[in-house]
């Protein structure tokens, strides 16, 4: 069941008002809804794949109690380890395990032996990175002592399974979740308020912005030898909106739909794209992932403690765990270490810390330094997406030669392609948009005391509207896949 | 909680009102349209972009065209169904276009909605559609179909006489045409085109209707390049249908280079050619006096 489908339209009013009106009075209940409907969200995809979150779900619910239960640091280390090799096992078996098996078979072949690879023919389960990453966190935590095991299973499942988070994110912490599933939770006007225009800007994110760049960016990429330079270059571009819009927009949706149940999820994104240097944009890019990685690999490697060339291979090894994370291809391995590169200095030279704040807070616009810090950060994001976008490195390397080729200064042209002018308006709405609500969770947050009802809910119409009309080219979210 | 919800409510009813207004008026318009069509004409010309060459002046003054580009048997029946269903309809004649290219993969997409291509004719054909008659699909997969909501902004199509000026089409766009209706040489025909052409004969049996059905001629190197498969579907047409209508087989009828407008579409003199025919035809068959 997609977010931007009528049966989610249907599902979601559906359990909201079983949950604040039936289940009202018993947390327990409201609990189990949420685990049932969570459940039923996930079998929407696939019902036999239910059974492996599941699984997943009781192997670190156990693992946790018995780590707890351990009477010494040997057999509690066995119970981590076991969940550990377990949940990367699954991670292994599913999502890289054909990846490794070509790869070794390519490796054997360059030194003269023919290996026919034995590859599974299965078909990636939805959002196992993203649940493993929250049961391996949850263990990881317990085994560090940060947390207690959790007894009640129902408590401990929706903490995985809650579905506006359960296959794409944010990648939660059983810190900040589980403390909300087992408090009461009282209906805020408010919050259902801001949860539903959220959910609005994130349909828009996702509908008008994402999959109207889909199209063009999708034809250009699979057709790069047909175009000059530059048209590659806005092919770019489009892609860089497509993965924002759909990603962003996805957590916008995810956050929004959980705060219409009284839950508070993690931020995930804060307008990367108006970051002033690469440090600034990993702190403001798919932030739930990026802290997991610092919390559970960079800190426990040993961060930024140990001089120079620790800090030079714990920021390598993030990066390129980050990129195999996003999937099994050379193309995200290159991006994360394209991405690693562009850090390195700021990280050598201690100013990955000059930009914590949003840029221009509380001015109109920009200073012309900052500007041009944006404009270079942003276009250093572009390059590095076109292998992320790739099929293959072959395919990547082509497309950047064809950018740095004589034709990079012809004008843009787009055969067989509809492009038209309102795209780009629809763009510079959105960027727009974004710019003056930088400052806030999401873009539309502060909307209440800048505009009276009526023009507000004229904007919210007009977004509606908007939503309708570009609906219907049915792409699926990107992060999905991963 | 009850604040949120009425106002989430009176949030939603401007909307769905506004829905609800222009669904009831445009059902109302489209119908109001097509009862027209049935008391004024008595020879309608049904069908995809093929059929929209002929060319209605040059036949009967009572006839009209209503053929549409991708126009899916199911709409055409949709169409003809609200028309014939009319009390006060004159229609005694349909001509309707059944050709090779009526059956391949292309026109199956048309009718799933879970394509682009169903979508689309989702949306151009909302108006026309009698929802109970759709076979696989319930009411519901209609209304919660994305194309649905934007079909109700979307002028119906209602279809008629397309005169194109083009002329000695490339190779290419001969192949373009054959890779449009085949996407491969084994890709499955269309199922649901059979049904709803049954559907079509079995209404104009029904309400005394005579039907003629017509192939009209492609150029002569997109045949040349058809799959196998649909040049034999092409041959057992005539069989099949010649019983159950008058068919008229146009389809190997040679024609240069000049009568068209690309690999499979007649241009406007093409249309005069194939339409002098048709002519001839419902003269001799005494359905034009």
């Amino acid at each position: 069941m997609l977010f931007n489908s009528v049966n989610f339209a249907i599902f979601l009013p559906i359990v909201f008002i079983l949950y604040w009106f039936f289940t009202k009075k018993s947390l327990k209940l409201q609990n189990v809804l949420l685990l049932l409907s969570s459940y039923f969200f996930y079998a929407c995809w696939d019902w036999r794949f239910l059974f492996l979150l599941i699984f997943s779900t009781l192997l670190d619910y156990f693992t946790g109690i018995k780590m707890s239960e351990a009477k010494n640091e040997i057999l509690k280390k066995r119970w981590f380890w076991l969940s550990v090799c377990i949940n990367l096992g699954f991670l292994g078996v599913f999502k890289y395990y054909n990846f490794f098996a070509n790869s070794f078979a390519t490796l054997i072949s360059d030194f003269g032996f023919k290996v026919n690879p034995w590859t599974l023919k299965v078909i990636l389960p939805i959002g196992i990175s993203f649940y493993t990453f929250h049961g391996l966190s949850y263990v990881i935590d317990i085994y560090k002592n940060r947390i207690k095991a959790e007894r009640n299973f129902v408590d401990y499942s929706v903490f995985v399974s809650f579905f506006p988070l359960l296959v794409a994110g944010p990648i939660e912490r059983a810190t900040h979740l589980l403390p909300q599933i087992q408090a009461k939770r009282h209906f805020n006007y408010i919050k259902a308020i801001g949860g539903l225009r959220q959910i609005l800007w994130g349909l828009f994110k996702k509908i008008v912005i994402a999959d109207q760049c889909a199209e063009f960016a999708n034809t250009i990429f699979s057709g790069s030898e047909h175009y000059s330079g530059s048209t590659l270059i806005l092919g770019a571009v489009f892609f860089t909106f497509q993965i924002y819009g759909d990603f962003s927009g996805y957590s916008d949706i995810a956050l929004g739909t959980a705060r219409l149940f009284g839950i508070e999820l993690l931020k995930n994104f804060s307008y990367p794209y108006f970051s002033r240097d690469i440090a600034e944009f990993w702190r403001r890019w798919h932030i739930s992932l990026s802290t997991w990685f610092r919390d559970y690999l960079y800190i426990p490697l040993g961060g930024s403690k140990g001089g120079v060339w620790m800090k030079i291979r714990n920021t390598l090894i993030i990066f390129l765990v980050s990129g195999f994370w996003h999937g099994a291809n050379w193309t995200f391995i290159i991006w994360g270490f394209l991405n690693a590169i562009y850090i390195m200095p700021s990280i050598i030279f201690n100013t990955n810390r000059a930009n914590l704040d949003i840029v221009a807070k509380g001015k109109l616009l920009p200073t012309f330094k900052e500007l041009i810090a944006m404009l270079i950060t942003f276009s250093l994001t572009i390059f590095a997406w076109i292998f992320f976008r790739s099929a293959n490195v072959s395919d990547a390397i082509n497309y950047v030669s064809t950018i740095f080729s004589k034709s990079i200064l012809s004008m843009p042209s787009f055969p067989g392609i509809g492009l038209t002018p309102p795209l780009f308006l629809l763009l510079f709405f959105f960027i727009t948009v974004e710019w003056v609500g930088r400052e806030y969770n999401y873009a539309l947050e502060n909307l209440d005391s800048r505009w009276g009802g009526i023009i507000r809910w004229l904007f919210y119409y007009l977004i509606i509207i908007s939503i309708f009309y570009f609906v219907g080219t049915g792409q699926e979210f990107i992060y999905f896949q991963f | 909680m009850f604040t949120f919800l009425k106002r989430l409510l009176l949030f939603l009813f401007i909307p769905l009102l506004v829905l609800l207004i222009t669904f009831t008026y445009k059902r109302y318009d489209t119908d109001r349209k097509m009862g027209a069509f049935a008391k004024k004409y008595s020879i309608l010309i049904m069908g995809d972009s093929h059929m929209a060459r002929i060319d209605p002046k040059l036949l009967h003054d009572k006839t009209k065209n209503l053929a549409s580009p991708g126009e899916h048997y199911f709409y055409t029946y949709s169409k003809l169904k609200t028309i014939v269903d009319n009390r006060e309809s004159k229609i005694k004649t349909i001509v309707i276009g059944i050709g090779p290219h009526n059956f391949s993969p292309i026109y199956q997409k048309l009718y799933d909605l879970n394509t682009s291509e169903g979508r689309g004719s989702l949306e151009n054909y909302l108006y026309f559609i009698n929802f109970s008659e759709a076979k696989g699909y319930s009411f519901w997969n209609f209304i919660t179909n994305p194309a649905f909501f934007k079909g109700i902004f979307t002028t119906p199509v209602f279809g008629g006489w397309y005169a194109s000026n083009n002329s000695n089409p490339k190779l290419s766009i001969v192949i373009g045409s054959l890779r449009m209706h085949y996407n491969g040489k084994d890709a499955d025909g269309s199922s649901s085109q059979i049904f709803y052409l049954e559907e079509i004969i079995k209404l104009c049996n029904e309400k005394g209707i005579k039907l003629i059905g017509l192939s009209t001629p492609v150029h002569p190197e997109y045949k040349k390049r058809m799959p196998k498969k649909y040049l034999e579907l092409n041959s057992s047409l005539s069989k099949i249908y010649s019983t159950k209508m008058i068919y008229l087989n146009y389809f190997s009828y040679k024609l240069s280079n000049i009568f068209f407008a690309d690999g499979d579409h007649l241009n406007i003199l093409g249309s005069k050619v194939i339409t002098s025919k048709v002519d001839s035809i419902l003269i001799s068959t005494k359905i034009i006096k």
